[in-house]
């Protein structure tokens, strides 16, 4: 197992390597600069002059393997610079803002995923053929298939404009406020006591997390529902029945060796997860780091778009690396080791 | 003195005169603030350091919290005193402000030319790297001084015209006043997020960033409290749930409204306010050989080509100006009357049909649907355009290097003035030293007459310069269709009272708003 997780952050450290490389050269050869775009238009009598002047104090008139040798030697230092946009704001500060945000989001979400797609597949899986198994595909498909940002608005007109339920977007209610103890809103509400704002940011997390959470759930209920299937036609699984278990006791058992698949397609899913936060947290006014992102690419903020990256794709690994360690944990059959084709 | 000397030095004074007469009155009234105001809008201020930026949304948070010396009042968007009682020419490289007495910071020290001294320092200090510290003309400012409590003096490096066009020169509308003695002991990290130190209307509450700035009502504001007691500004990027906010009563106002959202809000129990827009829409074209548009013959015909009254009744429910020149309406050099194309697609067919070449258009997503719309009245003529869709940076990019035949552009003219800094950024040859191509249009002729206009102290001569570049540009070199100017629109709830919407300043007078609430 050591040699396996020593063997995976060695593989990390060359993916981030390469992730630098390519979103610093990627965002320059993007048109457009953030100088450029703050000094677009305004009422400067020479705004060459003041724009060339901005550029030269920013060191982004200096050659390029230079600003990336720089950004390179500041990450090493768990540095990642300043918005350019944002009047310096340092982005680890950005990003300790929006990250627990994001992560509150996308736990809410997975638990909605989860709670819907597990009695749907079984379901499905069950009643094989059957117009449940068919609803539940349709189901699956439809969840799949549905623009989350039309989803979102949708959601909004039905559960908060027509019938007032959930709030329409945001954190908190404005008249609320929240001791920061980790960043995480709901986190902070429980820890602190404040059970006003906990109900308050959980009923504006619904939304978001309802539309992301369907977008993701319809791939859980395909994988959950065939593994089910595959477990269901096993021996073992008739010399249950046969010795008398219970329905119940025979689903649990069912599931307990369907879960490793759908385990590691949850883990994967996480990079799905976090890139439709893009879209969502923009729509209901959710300043994660989706929000963060594409705020910043916008702008061609480039210390936080790069920032943001890789941080998010160490995240991504991250959580990989964790599917594959608990699929290991949950099926025996599967090893996990370091080094060439000792898998 | 020559007869020239003594006509400029009458006019200065005429126009000091006239400065100081049109400053709004300080009569203290007796209002106790009340109830919430909440709006949602779709930014969210990136710093609290008024120096720090160059975006206009995060002006409007800091300048509810700090006033400047003058501001554009609606609907000419004229600079009037607002700190300052009068700005004198002393001389033509010097010039006096007398500021108010009695006006209070939030923290109850009294507003002094010191804080005024400090606040252009301090924006100009190499070590603050302000991205404003070149707007106007304060490049070519030596130094400040005060002269005593009250009265503030500029010595420029080159002469900055009469007081009107010096307010201009010396950004005296666009710099908010700082606490000096707040501001003197902050480093440039502590006052991104600083609360606020001014002497505005509204005093800081809170910053969460990218949800919600608060701000309460400061009673000693010295134009009377305000009458509402708190506002909150919250950030609502996508405009369909900032309409929903709105309809579900969640949010008390919201902007901007485009029309997209203006039927389904037009049939709600919800009032707008419209102001004409300082953001006129044009068609550049590439006027650099090669380009088709490079026969002037071709651009007059393209002034002639397009429907824009089709454009603002349908796509804009008429809550647009139509344009013919180059000024917007409201803008310094607009001439009133003068309309020197028309709609005549009979005078605009036989030149644009022998063009046939595939020819692009490229135009920012926001503006997608009017740009479909030219685009598709182009291609009634036999033209073969297709758009192209570009995010707001690569649009930029595209115009800088003037990589194009047709450009769906837009162009801000929120600080009323064209010549100086408007002019320059798009048409003088000057721009093509740091790579800023646009249409390639180029005319030294045309540019000594601006700098001769910008000098000019007698208004009428001024008046007459102006109009010759601004016809020059229109109907002789036409490096652009100007088309229309989109209203600003803002929808409130009935019980939102006393907004008056402003193209510049936006929200300018949120002192006078009440709520029902």
């Amino acid at each position: 197992m050591l040699n396996f997780i020593l063997h995976r952050a060695g593989q990390t450290l060359i993916v981030l390597f390469g992730v630098t490389l390519i979103i610093f050269f990627m965002l320059r050869v993007m048109p457009g600069d953030p100088v450029a775009l703050m000094f677009a238009e305004g009422d400067d009598e020479d705004i060459g002059a003041a724009r060339a002047e901005f550029e030269r104090a920013l060191g982004l008139d200096r050659p390029l393997y230079v600003q990336y040798f720089v950004f390179l030697g500041d990450i090493l230092r768990l540095n990642f610079g300043n918005s350019i946009v944002r009047g310096g704001e340092p982005v680890l500060d950005m990003v300790a803002r929006a990250l627990p945000l994001t992560i509150e989001l996308s736990i809410y979400a997975l638990l909605i995923a989860l709670v819907i797609a597990v009695p749907v597949a079984i379901l499905s899986a069950l009643k094989q053929n059957t117009v449940w198994d068919r609803g539940g595909t349709a189901f699956a498909l439809i969840g799949v298939s549905l623009p989350s940002f039309w989803q979102g608005i949708m959601l909004v007109m039905f559960f908060a404009v027509w019938i007032p339920i959930f709030p329409v977007s945001g954190v908190l209610d404005t008249r609320l406020s929240i001791t920061r103890v980790t960043g995480a809103p709901f986190t902070d509400a429980v820890l602190t006591g404040n059970w006003e704002a906990a109900w308050s940011v959980l009923r504006h997390m619904t939304l978001p997390a309802l539309t992301l959470g369907t977008g993701i759930c319809g791939q859980f209920v395909r994988v959950l529902r065939s593994s089910l299937l595959e477990v269901k036609h096993q021996d073992f699984i008739d010399a249950f029945r046969a010795r008398g278990l219970s329905e119940r006791a025979v689903v649990r058992h069912m599931l307990h060796n369907a879960m490793p698949t759908t385990a590691v397609i949850i883990g994967l899913r996480i990079g799905a997860l976090l890139s439709g936060t893009i879209v969502i947290e923009t729509v209901f006014a959710y300043p994660g780091m989706g929000y963060l992102l594409i705020q910043a690419i916008n702008a061609r903020d480039f210390p936080v778009v790069q920032g943001v990256v890789v941080l998010l794709t160490a995240m991504v690994i991250a959580a990989n690396l964790m599917a594959d360690i608990i699929h290991g944990m949950l099926d025996p059959r599967v090893k996990l080791s370091g080094g060439r084709g000792n898998k | 003195m020559t007869e020239r000397n003594l006509y400029g030095t009458a006019a200065v004074s005429a126009l000091a005169m006239a400065l100081v007469l049109s400053a709004p009155m300080a009569e203290a009234q007796e209002r106790t603030p009340s109830g919430t105001l909440t709006i949602g809008w779709q930014w969210d201020p990136s710093t609290m350091d008024p120096q720090m930026h160059r975006q206009r949304y995060t002006q409007i948070i800091s300048h509810n919290m700090r006033d400047k010396l003058f501001y554009q009042e609606p609907p000419g968007l004229t600079p009037v005193p607002l700190l300052a009682e009068s700005l004198e020419q002393i001389d033509e490289t010097t010039y006096e402000a007398r500021i108010r007495e009695g006006v209070l910071f939030h923290n109850g020290d009294e507003l002094t030319a010191e804080d005024v001294v400090f606040t252009f320092q301090r924006l100009w200090a190499e070590e603050t790297n302000s991205p404003r510290a070149g707007m106007g003309n304060m490049r070519n400012i030596d130094s400040i001084e005060a002269v005593d409590r009250y009265t503030v003096r500029w010595h420029t490096a080159v002469p900055f015209g009469p007081p009107a066009s010096a307010v201009v020169g010396l950004h005296l509308t666009g710099q908010e006043i700082l606490h000096k003695a707040t501001y003197e002991n902050l480093s440039m990290e502590e006052a991104r997020t600083h609360p606020p130190m001014g002497v505005g209307p509204f005093s800081f509450v809170e910053w969460v960033p990218e949800q919600r700035v608060v701000m309460d009502a400061f009673e000693d504001y010295w134009q009377g409290s305000p009458l509402v007691e708190r506002i909150t500004w919250r950030t609502i990027p996508e405009e369909a749930i900032r309409v929903a906010e709105l309809l579900a009563g969640s949010v008390d106002m919201i902007f901007p409204v485009t029309p997209d959202f203006l039927g389904q809000l037009q049939s709600a129990n919800v009032k707008l306010e419209v102001v004409p827009g300082t953001y006129m829409r044009m068609v550049m074209m590439n006027v650099r050989e090669g380009s088709p548009f490079h026969d002037p013959e071709v651009r007059r015909a393209m002034n002639y080509a397009f429907d824009r009254q089709a454009i603002v009744d349908f796509l804009y429910e008429g809550l647009a100006n139509v344009n013919w020149q180059i000024p917007g309406s409201g803008q310094e050099g607009f001439i009133e009357g003068y309309v020197p194309f028309s709609y005549d697609p009979d005078k605009a067919r036989p030149i644009l049909s022998q063009i046939t070449e595939p020819i692009e258009m490229y135009v920012e997503s926001a503006w997608e649907l009017p740009a479909q719309v030219v685009a598709e009245q182009l291609r009634g003529y036999g033209m073969n355009i297709t758009t192209v869709v570009l995010d707001q940076a690569s649009f930029n990019a595209r115009n800088e290097a003037g990589e194009f035949d047709l450009l769906f552009a837009g162009g801000g003219y929120g600080a009323g003035t064209f010549l100086g800094a408007y002019y320059n950024n798009h048409f003088d040859c000057s721009r093509f030293e740091s790579n800023r191509i646009r249409t390639g249009f180029c005319d030294p002729e045309l540019d000594a007459l601006e700098r001769q206009a910008a000098a000019e102290a007698d208004p009428v001569l001024r008046r007459e310069y102006t109009d010759e570049i601004v016809r020059r540009l229109t109907e002789v070199h036409m490096p652009w269709v100007p088309m229309f100017s989109p209203s600003d629109v803002w929808a409130m709830q009935p019980h939102v009272e006393g907004f008056a919407g402003s193209s510049a300043g936006q929200f300018f007078n949120m002192h006078e708003v009440s709520v029902g609430n």
